[in-house]
């Protein structure tokens, strides 16, 4: 079970480095990515999405690749992006909103863009899971931490 | 978790103010061009002022709406540019028009958002200056061209 969950952890963290860097390449396409889920937000708040999110996204995949001593704090920040992509994408799907995640690029690897890796019902599946496995992850070590916790009480 | 946060705002910011795609705070303008400050917001228009604008000259309708809807029904002549960022239809679009060309976008009616979003890309990606957005939308075409 340890080596399956560092292994997840492993995952997780190379998946929001490639986030990140895609974002990183071009902040102002994910600026418009951000606009076109039209959330009711005011100005200000998406633009500070798309300055900040790519370099959350970026420290705790660095963090969760690396397994240092700060990967439960960056596993409940991812956590918490991937429950807030799974909302973004749901209400943009069930909307109808015809629009590409903008959350990873297919580029990066090599792959031109596919119709349907891009599209908001899987974007929104894909986010789910990795909220449900990052979630998963720290209940499990919650649950680990506790007996610990028990012996060293008198 | 906040240490993190806060590093990541640091490191966002400083990136940002340094990168040539970064998001301009205000006004919004065209990172590789030297094309004037586009507007935040573009003007809005009647369906009237629009007819006006085609007979004085050349005018690009562009449709904000999904391509579904578009299919369904749109005003004659407009092209399909749904507002997603990483569309295939948006270089192609931006080498038949220049940056200065007129352009008119509309979606479904004043309810809607996609005219705003594209409008914000098309000035921030490609330096269109001229845009202009139908206010009511398709609906107030329908409705004015008495074909609702």
């Amino acid at each position: 079970m340890k080596s399956a969950v560092r292994i997840i952890r492993f995952v997780l963290g190379v998946l929001l480095l490639w986030a990140a860097i895609g974002k990183l390449a071009d902040l102002q396409a994910f600026y418009v990515s951000i606009l076109a889920y039209q959330l009711p937000l005011p100005g200000v708040l998406p633009k500070s999405a798309a300055v900040i999110l790519p370099w959350v996204e970026l420290l705790c995949g660095l963090l969760l690749v690396q397994q240092s001593k700060w990967d439960t704090a960056a596993l409940a920040l991812a956590g918490g992006l991937f429950a807030l992509f799974t909302l973004a994408t749901a209400q943009a799907w069930l909307r109808g909103l015809d629009i590409s995640c903008g959350c990873f690029d297919l580029g990066l690897i090599g792959l031109s863009p596919i119709a349907f890796l891009d599209s908001t019902g899987f974007a929104f599946f894909r986010a789910l899971v990795l909220f449900n496995l990052s979630a998963g992850i720290l209940r499990w070590e919650m649950k680990k931490r506790e007996p610990n916790r028990g012996e060293s009480l008198p | 978790m906040t240490q993190i946060v806060a590093l990541a705002a640091v490191l966002g910011l400083a990136f940002n103010a340094a990168s040539p795609l970064g998001v301009r705070w205000n006004p919004v303008t065209s990172p590789a061009s030297a094309a004037p400050p586009a507007r935040s917001t573009p003007p809005k228009v009647t369906w009237s002022q629009v007819k006006r604008l085609m007979a004085g000259g050349p005018v690009v309708l562009v449709d904000a709406r999904a391509a579904l809807a578009y299919k369904a029904g749109h005003i004659p002549g407009a092209v399909s540019l749904p507002p997603d960022p990483k569309s295939k239809l948006l270089e192609p679009f931006a080498s038949q028009h220049p940056p200065n060309t007129p352009i008119v976008i509309y979606c479904a009616s004043s309810d809607c958002t996609q005219s705003d979003t594209l409008a914000s890309l098309l000035a921030t990606r490609f330096g269109y200056t001229q845009l202009l957005i139908l206010a009511g939308g398709y609906a107030e075409y329908l409705a004015m061209e008495g074909k609702q």
